[in-house]
């Protein structure tokens, strides 16, 4: 369905400062956007992976966005304790970019590996109150949920078990008490399983 | 000098939607490519094409290899064209290689609906036309050869059994990017109907079908 | 493939369920069964004969007919519904019946006078034990000997979120691009071993 390293694709197009330490007057005129001027010192706004790319040639230093700091962790992760519901994070990719910021740039990071630590717990707790709000849902029979500030990555931590066994769960539901059934065999006169008899989730 | 100046494609534009005076730049032609790969990716039918803007891509693409060689290789924007290139690239053929998957599971069926449709309103690419129709040839001719061997009663496949479907009561995660009064959610543990709002920017999991209409029309995003 | 599909024609799980036996019996005389006749050597003794077993989709063209009437198989009596409204969790489904849930379904959509209790013991069933689902699926290392309790149903279902929990794990632990880098350096390593051992 959707890898992960998908997922980290459309994190990589977030927005995030460095400083160059090169010059280049003029500016870079991307398909998804013009970034520039570069000069020497100056911190300037660029896509992610331009970052990363950036850095790995160690023609610049990243700066860590402001919520990556091991004190703002903390508050979030008491937020999210505290919370019944999901909490609004700064970011849409949370995980993602801590992962990629400080496996390319540790050195442009202070306290690289509390944030790790932090970013993980926040993760987990998160991970937690959805695995048993999934479980709730099921257990009710619901059809439909909010999912507020769930993350692509949080959402797909559940993919594809959770839509997959609501699908199968409604087709076990399919026709029950319905008349429909006996119209469905009875037309299966032919000696082959009647398509209409069979069930999702099949191939 | 390297320009990929943002292009005018408001011709396209025109066609669909008259009250929008944007003009369509290069980067929102990649979102749309973008979210069109994910709907794609999520959705369990197959979606109208984007053929338009995938094509203005492609040309994109085009021209910027073309100014790339140009370019000394020592210039520190190259690495970045590049690297973008392949980006959209990855984009645009797992996008594509989505669509032809949903066109090889319901092939007869897609077909079928196809027919149904003008030019204008048509699902398929031409390309993706093509291709469906061979595809749907090669299968019946397969069957044929096989079922030739088989006593006559069950030497011909009737139509209904080689139709394979989406089941399009599948669940979904959807963002809705406008708020949308009234939605309509079969419930069908309770063989009720439930109908709620959806705020601009809340995030639901639910039946597809119960969206599809939003999600062809631009206003929900499948995540 | 594709996961969100319909009910169709080519599921090969649909015709391996519906081939599941069942034991039944002839309330009228059938005649002409053709090559059935094979099963009962006698055709008078499809009226005589008291119990015979017929798999499921022969049972559908005797039903329709109204020649025959069957008992529910063991899987889905009294005894068992209890057993599993009891804790469904701690039953060997698979030993139970491979395909139970698509069995089970396919049997509640017969004239019965207990296929109601059948489907929704079918649904009850697969609520009580999706979270024990899950929870293997997302956390269990060596998981083989409750992966072999599971149903055909469940078992698509555990192996397309391990298969993606795997995805996760290995994202979590060593980042996307790591990975690449490693296999990448694996391969490369293999091939410097074999290329220094034609050398030799």
């Amino acid at each position: 369905m959707m890898h992960p390293a998908e997922i980290e694709y459309m994190a990589e197009n977030e927005i995030i400062q460095i400083v160059p330490t090169f010059n280049h007057a003029s500016h870079v005129h991307l398909i998804c956007g013009s970034y520039g001027p570069f000069r020497a010192g100056l911190p300037l706004n660029v896509p992610i992976w331009v970052a990363l790319n950036l850095r790995q040639k160690k023609t610049c230093r990243i700066l860590a966005p402001d919520w990556m700091a091991v004190d703002k962790l903390q508050e979030r992760l008491e937020e999210e304790k505290a919370s019944k519901f999901f909490t609004q994070l700064p970011t849409n990719f949370y995980l993602e970019i801590t992962q990629m910021l400080l496996t390319v740039a540790s050195e442009d990071i202070p306290q690289g590996n509390d944030i790790k630590t932090a970013v993980k717990d926040l993760w987990d707790l998160r991970i937690a109150k959805l695995r048993s709000s999934v479980d709730l849902f099921v257990k009710e029979g619901r059809v439909q949920a909010s999912l507020n500030h769930l993350t692509p990555m949080e959402i797909n931590s559940v993919r594809p078990i959770f839509p997959d066994t609501l699908d199968a769960l409604m087709t076990l539901h399919e026709h029950i008490n319905s008349s429909d059934d006996r119209e469905d065999s009875s037309q299966s006169s032919v000696a082959t399983p009647s398509s209409s008899t069979s069930f999702s989730l099949s191939l | 000098m390297l320009t990929i100046m943002d292009i005018d494609i408001r011709d396209l534009i025109d066609e669909e939607d008259d009250d929008n005076q944007e003009e369509m730049t290069a980067q929102k032609v990649l979102q749309i490519v973008e979210r069109a790969w994910l709907n794609e990716k999520f959705s369990p039918e197959i979606l109208p094409h984007q053929t338009d803007y995938v094509d203005c891509l492609l040309e994109q693409i085009k021209g910027m290899e073309g100014n790339l060689a140009k370019l000394s290789k020592t210039d520190p924007k190259v690495d970045l064209h590049k690297l973008e290139l392949e980006r959209i690239k990855f984009v645009i053929t797992s996008y594509l290689r989505t669509r032809l998957k949903k066109i090889e599971s319901f092939c007869v069926r897609v077909l079928e609906e196809e027919a149904t449709r003008s030019e204008e309103d048509a699902y398929l690419s031409p390309a993706e036309l093509k291709f469906a129709k061979e595809f749907a040839l090669n299968a019946d001719n397969h069957f044929d050869t096989i079922l030739r061997h088989m006593p006559h009663l069950y030497n011909k496949l009737d139509r209904n059994k080689k139709i394979i479907e989406p089941n399009l009561n599948s669940f979904v995660f959807l963002k809705c990017n406008k708020h949308i009064d009234s939605v309509i959610i079969k419930n069908t543990l309770e063989g009720q109907e439930e109908e709620i709002v959806l705020e601009d920017g809340s995030q639901h999991l639910m039946p597809y079908s119960s969206i599809a209409e939003f999600v062809k029309k631009g206003t929900v995003q499948l995540i | 493939m594709y996961r969100n599909i319909k009910p169709h024609y080519f599921s090969i799980d649909a015709i391996m369920a519906a081939q599941e036996k069942i034991q039944c019996s002839f309330i009228k005389k059938v005649e002409c069964v053709d090559f059935l006749d094979s099963f009962n050597p006698e055709k008078d003794d499809e009226e005589s004969d008291p119990k015979i077993e017929l798999p499921l989709w022969m049972i559908q063209v005797f039903l329709a007919g109204k020649s025959i009437q069957f008992d529910m198989p063991k899987a889905y009596n009294e005894i068992y519904r209890d057993v599993l409204t009891a804790d469904a969790n701690v039953v060997d489904l698979f030993k139970l019946c491979k395909h139970f849930y698509l069995f089970g379904k396919f049997l509640s959509q017969l004239e019965h006078r207990e296929a109601y209790e059948v489907r929704r013991t079918l649904i009850q069933t697969f609520i009580d034990r999706f979270k024990q689902t899950m929870d293997w699926a997302q956390n269990i290392d060596d998981n083989l000997p409750c992966f072999n309790r599971l149903d055909c149903l469940e078992r698509l279902i555990f192996n397309d979120a391990r298969v993606a929990q795997q995805h996760l794990n290995t994202y979590l632990t060593e980042g996307s691009g790591q990975m690449e880098i490693a296999a990448m350096i694996l391969n490369y390593r293999k091939r410097k071993m074999h290329e220094s051992r034609v050398l030799e």
